[in-house]
């Protein structure tokens, strides 16, 4: 599916996208971006550190609000919206999985998974068996019942990104999802945004690393908050299962 | 994927927690951290013991210093009719003893009839009919003894039949005088001899109680008096309800003798209503002052583990407006949480202030009493008390950027 994805519907539109934050000298984390994500893909979003990244996935999502441009997420300009509006959106159409995992240690996997859903008013029992199918989705239907610290750290990141599909979100957006994990569970964890990416999702990743950056068929480079470049190419299905054995990339970062 | 193309504009409905999950996100915060809130509930539950025990104890302390002065009489009102000019003995009408049971908060009225002037009482038939010791001889009715708290010494009140035969009661001092320490006696009155039925204790509340002889009511009007007309009542006595006692005070005259009240006498029990009143105040004033410094206290304890809460879950804070939800929602499940700690310590601290005073009138002997009022007032202040010292942590929480929130993590 994701191959068509230039024909697939826009999840996510950035226009004219700044961000600034206050004190003597303000910093302009991000500077007039303009992007559009499609239904099906998966965006790598790099850059060094201090480039924006996470201001701009923040505004992507939802979480911050821009001093000037839109953002539009699945048809809804949030620009303007009230927070109880803007939080809305976020509980309806936007997964977020961060690099801290940030599971609530007293609460079991699938009660974990089930907060996803907390905040759409959906019913206990159906929060729980919605949670219950996305654990299985990760892999982690044997899991349902462990606590967090009973989880190895990969598992406990794929727990996240269970929480962050239970809603069925048009936009998931990872910031650094693999910064904490080994690259074996950190291969896994890609794999798998790249599954939901599959399925039709749009996916947004935040990474430092370069070899994922460069599995994945588009990455947007950020420096000082603006966007340096954005290119899209076809990564073969063998790169794209292979992490960890990519042949130098075509693009200079 | 349909549902991505949702109409331009935004026409989606707010973020919405149910009330259900929010009380059950509130417990799983509280279960989360479980020894700081336990000790903070401890705090305020700590308080509203004291409080409880206070309230309890002197309410206790109180009940039993003012059911002492009761006994002695500080809630009884004598009505007496005022002599007329002529000096003729006066009386109050036959209907009064009726129309005053009828009154509000008038818990018993014991009624007083005269006999003849020329009857007196003696140790026998012999001694001159001058020497009459000063002893009033009246007539009363069984239930008169109870109903001015005298207590029996010797033997008992004349029973209902004993009303129409021979039988006498004494007071202390009466008893005394005539030389009768034992029921079964006999005494001489007026003409003819008296079984003496019972010996009262000493009661000086009750004036000329100690020094009189008591006939039955019934015998009094068939045998000693030949003017049935007259109702013969000079006092009535009554036991009223100590809150009431001025506004009975100032209706028993009309209602004793509508068409005369000026002719009714009411009696002041003043110097003893004035120490109930005493008593009752200084211990509210000690109650409130200690209230305000054990709440304080609780208050403090509250806010304290809000505080550290709010800090240390700054990554939870950011992941569930990540979730979806609003910054009221964050506001919410703080102040539930106080709610809950507040509410659980302020039931717990009633409970161990209840046992406490139950343990110590047991101990001391006097009666439990306490405020039912209190099972709800105090948790309820706990609660309120509560979320004020949590107000300002949950705000700041619902405050705090998203963003920011979740760089603590
Ligand atoms: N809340 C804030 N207040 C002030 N400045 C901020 C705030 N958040 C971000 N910044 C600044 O904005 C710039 C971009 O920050 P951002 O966190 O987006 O970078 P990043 O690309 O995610 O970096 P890293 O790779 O280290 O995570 C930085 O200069 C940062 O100091
Ligand atoms: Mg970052």
């Amino acid at each position: 599916m994701n191959g068509e994805s230039i024909e697939a519907e826009t999840v996510l539109e950035l226009a004219g996208v700044s961000r600034s934050f206050g004190g003597a000298v303000p910093v302009r984390a991000v500077d007039n971006v303009s992007l559009t994500v499609r239904a099906g893909e998966i965006v790598a979003l790099v850059g060094s550190s201090g480039s924006g990244k996470s201001t701009l996935l923040a505004l992507m999502g939802a979480l911050d609000v821009a001093d000037h441009g839109a953002v539009r997420i699945a048809g809804h300009d949030v620009s303007g919206m009230t927070d109880a509006h803007r939080s809305a959106v976020r509980a309806r159409f936007v997964g977020f999985v961060f690099q801290q995992f940030f599971l609530l240690p007293t609460l079991s996997a699938v009660e974990n998974v089930a907060l996803g859903l907390l905040y759409t008013g959906t019913d206990a029992r159906t929060r729980r068996s919605r949670a219950a199918l996305a654990l299985e989705r990760v892999g982690l239907g044997a899991r349902l019942a462990h606590r967090p610290s009973q989880l190895s750290g990969g598992e406990q990141q794929r727990v996240a990104v269970a929480r962050s599909l239970v809603g069925e979100p048009s936009l998931v957006l990872a910031d650094e999802p693999t910064g904490a994990l080994d690259s074996v569970s950190g291969a896994r964890v890609m794999r798998l945004l790249r599954s939901v990416a599959g399925a039709g999702t749009a996916v947004v990743v935040v990474t430092h690393d370069r070899e994922i950056a460069e599995a994945l068929d588009r990455r947007i480079v950020l420096s000082d908050g603006r966007i340096l470049s954005d290119e899209t190419r076809r990564v073969d299905a063998a790169h794209a299962a292979g992490v960890g054995c990519l042949p130098e990339p075509e693009g200079s970062v | 994927m349909g549902e991505l193309r949702a109409p331009t504009g935004g026409c989606v409905a707010p973020s919405r927690l149910r009330h259900l999950d929010a009380w059950r996100t509130a417990l799983s915060g509280i279960r989360s951290r479980s020894t700081r809130s336990l000790l903070s509930s401890l705090g305020i539950a700590v308080s509203i013991a004291a409080l409880t025990a206070i309230l309890g104890l002197s309410a206790s302390n109180q009940a039993d210093v003012l059911a002492d002065l009761d006994a002695q009489g500080a809630n009884l009102v004598v009505v007496t009719p005022v002599a007329g000019v002529d000096g003729e003995a006066a009386e109050l009408p036959s209907s009064a003893p009726a129309m005053i049971s009828r009154m509000p908060a008038v818990e018993s009225v014991a009624v007083l009839r005269s006999v003849p002037r020329e009857v007196h009482a003696y140790r026998n038939d012999l001694v001159p009919a001058g020497e009459s010791n000063g002893l009033t001889v009246a007539a009363v009715d069984p239930g008169y003894f109870d109903a001015v708290g005298a207590e029996f010494g010797q033997g008992e009140s004349f029973s209902e039949g004993g009303r129409a035969l021979p039988e006498v009661v004494l007071g202390y001092e009466a008893a005394r005088l005539l030389g009768v320490d034992q029921a079964n006696q006999r005494i001489w009155v007026g003409s003819e001899w008296y079984a003496v039925s019972g010996i009262l204790d000493p009661r000086p509340r009750v004036a000329g109680l100690d020094t009189s002889v008591l006939l039955g009511d019934v015998w009094a009007e068939q045998r000693l008096w030949s003017d049935h007309d007259a109702s013969h009542i000079i006092s009535m006595t009554m036991r009223v309800g100590a809150e009431s006692l001025d506004t009975v005070r100032r209706m028993l005259a009309p209602t004793v003798d509508p068409s005369n009240p000026r002719t009714v006498s009411v009696s002041n029990p003043s110097a003893l209503v004035s120490t109930r009143a005493i008593v009752d105040d200084s211990m509210s004033v000690l109650v409130a002052g200690l209230a305000a410094v054990a709440l304080l206290v609780g208050a403090i304890g509250i806010a304290n583990t809000m505080v550290v809460a709010v800090l240390e879950r700054r990554g939870e804070i950011g992941l569930r407006r990540a979730l979806g939800a609003r910054a009221n929602h964050i506001a919410r499940q703080f102040l539930l949480e106080c709610i809950v700690l507040s509410g659980v310590g302020g039931l717990a601290g009633w409970a161990a202030g209840a046992v406490v005073v139950g343990v110590a009138t047991t101990v001391s002997g006097q009666a439990f009493v306490l405020p039912l009022y209190s099972a709800g007032l105090f948790p309820a202040v706990a609660v309120i008390v509560g979320v004020l010292a949590g107000l300002q942590p949950a705000t700041r929480a619902a405050r705090v950027p998203p963003t920011t929130a979740l760089k603590a993590g």
